[in-house]
């Protein structure tokens, strides 16, 4: 494990309570954590490197790029606090575009897990891959649930079925799965997807589940360019589906300091902005 | 060239590793000429160093070198390198710079350990390869080659508190201190200043040496290899573009193709300077 003085701040400290010999915190230092940990692996460790995403593919995003991506090590990054769920903190360490910055890296795999059978899931399947990894985690109550390691692993959680496709990633399922309450309490069904590897898109995957869906709706905690929902659009373009398409999430790199409900509201992500957005807004 | 006072290597050796270094430089010359712009003023720089690096310093058993050198700059000059050592195609050297070359500045896993390309992440990198071999309890040296200008980027002053956090002593560090960087002088850029000061207060174990001389760098890499507890710098005292008089400290031969007025002053100026240079024995190779 390696951090930048953030041991406490990830709870990466009861791993150095476990296991002191193999905990390796930096300092605040970045650009070394990322490029130390690359070199851990020509020993043939396998380091997994922890901080907020801000710090761990922003700032250094040149020794993500150059470095772990170009030099293929098998590096884990796993991201804590990421998108909107950095409540009640400052602007500064607010991750909206860790997607986007990790686009186009060729050998990156990128993972947004939901519940904590999801995240298990997905640790394990970082771990086995042998190649850089990124997982975008979040600070908010993690449901319990299986999830897609109820079977083998599937890049794609669908949960009911209907005419609207809601399609999300990570801590919003929560919101996602309420929105689909709320709808099936007055007889209508969605379909709702959660997305758990972001990259490489899962497009033949994302295509079968929008086949027979008369809309799409993408709800993010992502800026506009580079995240969920232009991979999504990118997809509906290039495959020619004329699909009437919706996103909901933040435009700009903006959050009122507060709680996970007072964000989301001031972004219109609420349940009910969702709700709204729905059918075209009509 | 005399037997090295402090270390047992032969003057046959110290002989065949000085002709090795000019062979390089022609080599590079060769390159600059024939293929594409390359890196001349600092691959003539630190021909010796590299060459001592690994032809006397880094430990082979075969195809298998045992110790690491990593750096971000110095692509072409280590293929050179890799190649007269019979670990690349020599042949390879032509395709520089072409669709499909097998030289395309990525990482040749036992050769080359990361990609060539921006500066300031190879100190970093060796101090977590050493810190893997020490929890693995392999053994292994990690050599560090930065260019002077390099230590412009805050991520080497990141990595050398980490390196004396950590009592890494399997770490050498080596400054190619020629005084340029792309720019001009590194004391016109941005002062660097004294070097071994520099790291000597981060917690460091530091040499100085002259960088062009054979014998001194052996001398100097035998006494960083003994010294224990605290990592290490060698800063090597050179003159960009090396070789070649109207190379020399001039900014525009830092990455340049030449033309063929050029190549034939610069190649007879090597061949002269090589022989000029040589110690009596010298011709039978690195050893």
């Amino acid at each position: 494990m390696v951090t930048a003085d953030m041991g406490p701040a990830t709870r990466a400290s009861r791993f150095e309570d476990e296991f002191p010999d193999d905990f390796y915190d930096v300092g605040i230092a970045e650009q070394d954590m990322v490029c130390f940990a690359c070199g851990l692996t020509v020993a043939g460790l396998v380091p997994v490197v922890t901080t907020a995403s801000v710090l761990l593919v922003g700032r250094p995003w040149e020794q993500v790029r150059n470095m772990a991506d170009r030099g293929g090590y098998n590096v884990k990054l796993v991201a804590t606090g990421c998108g909107l769920t950095n409540t009640r903190h400052s602007l500064g360490l607010t991750a909206l575009e860790d997607l986007a910055l990790l686009s186009g890296l060729r050998n990156f795999e990128v993972y947004s897990p939901f519940s904590a059978g999801d995240i298990a899931a997905v640790l394990a399947r970082m771990l086995e891959r042998e190649g850089p990894t990124y997982v975008r985690l979040g600070k908010y109550d993690v449901p319990s649930g299986v999830g897609a390691s109820s079977g083998p692993f599937s890049p794609l959680l669908v949960e009911g079925d209907g005419r609207t496709a809601l399609v999300t990633t990570g801590f919003l399922m929560a919101q996602a799965r309420r929105v689909q309450q709320r709808l099936a309490a007055d007889g209508r069904g969605i379909k709702v997807v959660n997305v758990i590897r972001v990259l490489p898109f899962p497009r033949d995957e994302m295509l079968a589940v929008l086949a027979g869906v008369d809309e799409v709706v993408v709800l993010e905690d992502h800026l506009p360019i580079g995240g969920l929902a232009s991979h999504i659009a990118l997809l509906l373009a290039e495959a020619r589906l004329s699909l009437p398409f919706t996103r909901v999430g933040p435009e700009r790199l903006d959050r009122c300091v507060g709680g996970l409900e007072e964000n989301l509201a001031h972004h219109g992500m609420s349940e009910t902005d969702v709700l709204a957005r729905l059918d075209g807004g009509r | 060239m005399t037997r090295s006072p402090q270390c047992d290597v032969s003057c046959a050796h110290l002989a065949g590793l000085h002709d090795t270094s000019w062979r390089l430089r022609r080599t590079i010359l060769d390159l600059a000429y024939s293929v594409d712009k390359v890196h001349l003023g600092s691959s003539f720089s630190s021909a010796e160093l590299m060459t001592v690096l690994y032809h006397h310093e880094i430990r082979r058993d075969g195809d298998q070198l045992l110790d690491y050198l990593v750096t971000s700059a110095r692509s072409v000059l280590t293929y050179a390198i890799l190649a007269d050592l019979g670990l690349l195609e020599a042949d390879a050297l032509t395709t520089l710079g072409q669709w499909g070359t097998p030289l395309d500045y990525e990482r040749v896993p036992g050769l080359v350990h990361m990609p060539f390309g921006p500066l300031g992440h190879s100190l970093s990198f060796a101090c977590g390869i050493a810190q893997g071999l020490r929890r693995r309890g392999r053994p292994g040296l990690v050599y560090c080659l930065l260019g002077d200008g390099e230590l412009d980027e805050g991520s080497i002053w990141e990595a050398a508190m980490t390196a004396s956090h950590r009592g890494l002593d399997n770490v050498i560090a080596v400054v190619d201190r020629n005084g340029f960087q792309l720019s001009g002088p590194t004391e016109d850029v941005k002062a660097l200043g004294q070097v071994e000061g520099k790291f000597a207060a981060f917690g460091w174990r530091c040499f100085s040496t002259d960088g062009h001389s054979v014998p001194a760098l052996v001398d100097a890499f035998g006494e960083l290899r003994r010294a224990t507890g605290r990592p290490k710098l060698l800063v090597a005292r050179t003159t960009k573009g090396f070789g070649v008089s109207f190379m020399e400290s001039q900014r525009s031969y830092h990455s340049t193709g030449i033309g063929e007025a050029e190549y034939r002053a610069a190649g007879a100026e090597l061949a002269r300077r090589a022989q000029a240079s040589a110690p009596a024995s010298s011709g039978d190779g690195p050893s």
